[in-house]
């Protein structure tokens, strides 16, 4: 069976030779630079490591690692990732754990009298990496947290330059892998959590004592996502089958907002948004969402959602056997596979091994599931444990 | 005589206008600022108390802090005039090679809210960087914050550095997204917060 319809299948809840796997196809299913580099020596691959999404120091994930682990997916995104940084003229770079990898030749960061690199657009800076650091942090105030002047706001829509990227690059994609092809396209800037960058504490008092000006600011930025979606799907046309957006509703604890809030005020925008995706296009919806969301679940299938990333599962009430009894029939979890916070990092490969052989026992029946880390495998993971954790989902048998 | 209840109940509901309203109400009535800061402090609690029952969320606490600590600026000269201070001083701050801050700043705001003088060091903040400020403001408390698995090692060295300058009297409470209980215990702090309203708890029960 070609990955894309092991795909398929898993999504459309049907029978498929194996559980379908995801080696970086989202850039919450990735893995770190510095991961990824050592990874490639266990396995004799002497290649450049390069980081495709700056801000995560993501690497890029080379066919024959993907094919090695039975990746089924794969990204198609923008062709300036982050930061405005166009991935191209790749050169050398050293990580600051002294892993040697390509960036983008664009990727140009002041290093200031404390050893942090920073970014700079146009004379600002936009983003910080401390010194020793694993990510950039974003320092610009997105429009939620700057509680922008709606009067002329105009969302930025897709140029027909990055349409004809889109087009070229999916029929790449579909023409050189048989891989499912999943492309990240959300609204502008995350509804709830991503609006708040810069200033979360202030866009979360706008949340809860301004309704009217958060209508307003959600219907400018789905009016522009819709033209996006329209663009979007004009662009890629059928080779793409799901289209991923982004949006942390939970903390580990607990949600961020209660389910009234997220009715009333968000979830008719994200409505929108995914009922034309649905009426016009055979697109699928993958939402990826952090954190303690039960409650939400409902919510979110009756938005219109119809897998859920990453499933962390070791947050508060996110019980795996709940999970699938009571949304396995309406929903495709995808990620699931073990506690990356600890057992991942931490723990010994046997550990690892069983821990993902019980989570597949839990969501790979009756499909409905797509293996995958619960977000990005980190810069301190130990390879042994990555590939143990693949090969186990790799070897799975499907009854 | 003003309605000191109200009052607390419009913190409850983060009510800024109305709890400053009642605030000076009852500045103006002469009503005793401890009497005052007391209901104060007990609708914080409550607000906490709601927000671990999962009966409200971020944005309710945070519109109830902020109520709270404007509410509190307008006491503060009464306080000051009554010589009554905070309960204890705390020094928090998100740990070296990490920006992130939003779990960090609603442990400091519900702080602020039981009462306590907070230093916020903000984020990235080195070892020797809370070594100096426990010491120069003679701090009683401290928080660390992590939210990643890879910087979390920063907490095990705060915590170590704290010891090794003799600060050990300090008590040193952390949270953020990878720590746990065991990790607290494993690296010498003295407790362990899960979430902001908790942070609080924990910090009385040690203090």
């Amino acid at each position: 069976m070609k990955p894309r319809e092991r795909v398929l299948r898993a999504i459309h809840h049907q029978p498929a030779d194996r559980v379908p796997i995801d080696v970086g196809g989202t850039r919450q299913t990735g893995i770190a630079a510095s991961t990824y580099h050592r990874l490639k020596q266990q396995l004799g691959l002497n290649t450049p490591t390069r980081v495709f999404d700056l801000y995560q120091m993501l690497a890029e994930i080379e066919p024959p690692v993907r094919e090695r682990f039975g990746g089924d997916c794969v990204g198609l995104y923008r062709p300036d990732l982050v930061f405005g940084i166009v991935n191209e003229g790749w050169k050398p770079w050293t990580l600051f754990d002294g892993t040697p990898v390509q960036v983008p030749g664009g990727f140009q960061p002041q290093t200031e009298a404390d050893g942090s690199l920073v970014i700079v657009q146009n004379g600002v800076p936009i983003a910080r990496m401390p010194r020793g650091g694993f990510y950039f942090d974003r320092l610009e105030k997105f429009p939620g947290a700057a509680h922008i002047d709606l009067d002329g706001y105009r969302p930025p829509l897709l140029s027909p330059e990055v349409c004809a990227h889109y087009r070229a690059q999916s029929q790449m994609l579909y023409d050189q892998t048989d891989c499912a092809i999943v492309a990240p396209l959300g609204p502008p800037y995350e509804l709830f959590y991503g609006l708040g960058t810069g200033d979360f504490e202030r866009w979360m008092i706008t949340l809860a004592c301004e309704p009217d000006y958060v209508h307003r600011l959600y219907d400018c930025l789905v009016t522009a996502w819709l033209e996006n979606l329209r663009r979007f799907a004009d662009a890629v046309e059928d080779r793409v089958p799901i289209l991923q957006f982004c949006d942390d509703f939970g903390t580990q604890q607990s949600l961020f907002l209660s389910v009234e809030m997220f009715r009333q005020l968000i979830m008719p925008h994200y409505q929108r948004g995914l009922d034309w995706i649905h009426t016009h296009t055979d697109m699928k919806v993958l939402l990826h969402s952090d954190g303690a969301i039960f409650p939400l679940i409902p919510s979110l299938i009756e938005m219109g959602v119809d897998m859920l990333n990453p499933v962390q599962t070791s947050a508060v009430g996110m019980d795996p056997v709940q999970l699938k009894q009571q949304f396995g029939q309406q929903l495709t979890f995808w990620g699931a596979s073990l506690d990356c916070q600890k057992t991942l990092p931490y723990g010994q490969v046997a550990e690892v091994v069983a821990e993902v052989q019980q989570h597949l026992e839990i969501f790979a029946p009756g499909g409905g599931y797509v293996f995958g880390s619960v977000h990005n495998v980190q810069a301190n993971v130990p390879p042994e444990n990555v590939i143990a954790m693949y090969d186990t989902a790799l070897n799975y048998c499907l009854e | 005589m003003p309605d000191l209840q109200e009052l607390g109940e419009a913190i409850k509901r983060g009510d800024r206008d109305q709890s400053a309203m009642l605030t000076n109400a009852a500045i103006a009535a002469k009503v005793p600022a401890q009497e005052i800061l007391d209901v104060m402090v007990a609708a914080m609690d409550v607000v906490g108390q709601r927000f671990q029952k999962n009966e409200i969320f971020v944005p309710e606490m945070l519109i109830a802090a902020r109520a709270m600590k404007e509410s509190l600026a307008l006491l503060e000269p009464l306080l000051v005039d009554a010589g009554i201070t905070p309960i204890a001083k705390a020094v928090i701050g998100t740990v070296e090679g990490d920006l992130h801050d939003i779990g960090k700043n609603l442990v400091a705001m519900m702080w602020k809210g039981a009462n306590f003088d907070v230093i916020d060091l903000g984020t990235n903040v080195s070892p020797q960087k809370f070594v100096d400020a426990v010491r120069d403001n003679n701090a009683q408390l401290v928080g660390l914050s992590a939210l990643l698995t890879t910087t979390m090692p920063a907490i095990k060295a705060t915590v170590a550095a704290l010891k090794a300058a003799g600060l050990d009297t300090a008590k040193v409470v952390i949270g953020g997204a990878p720590v746990t209980q065991e990790y607290a215990d494993e690296v010498g702090a003295d407790g362990y917060a899960p979430d902001a309203a908790s942070a609080v708890n924990v910090a009385r029960a040690l203090l």
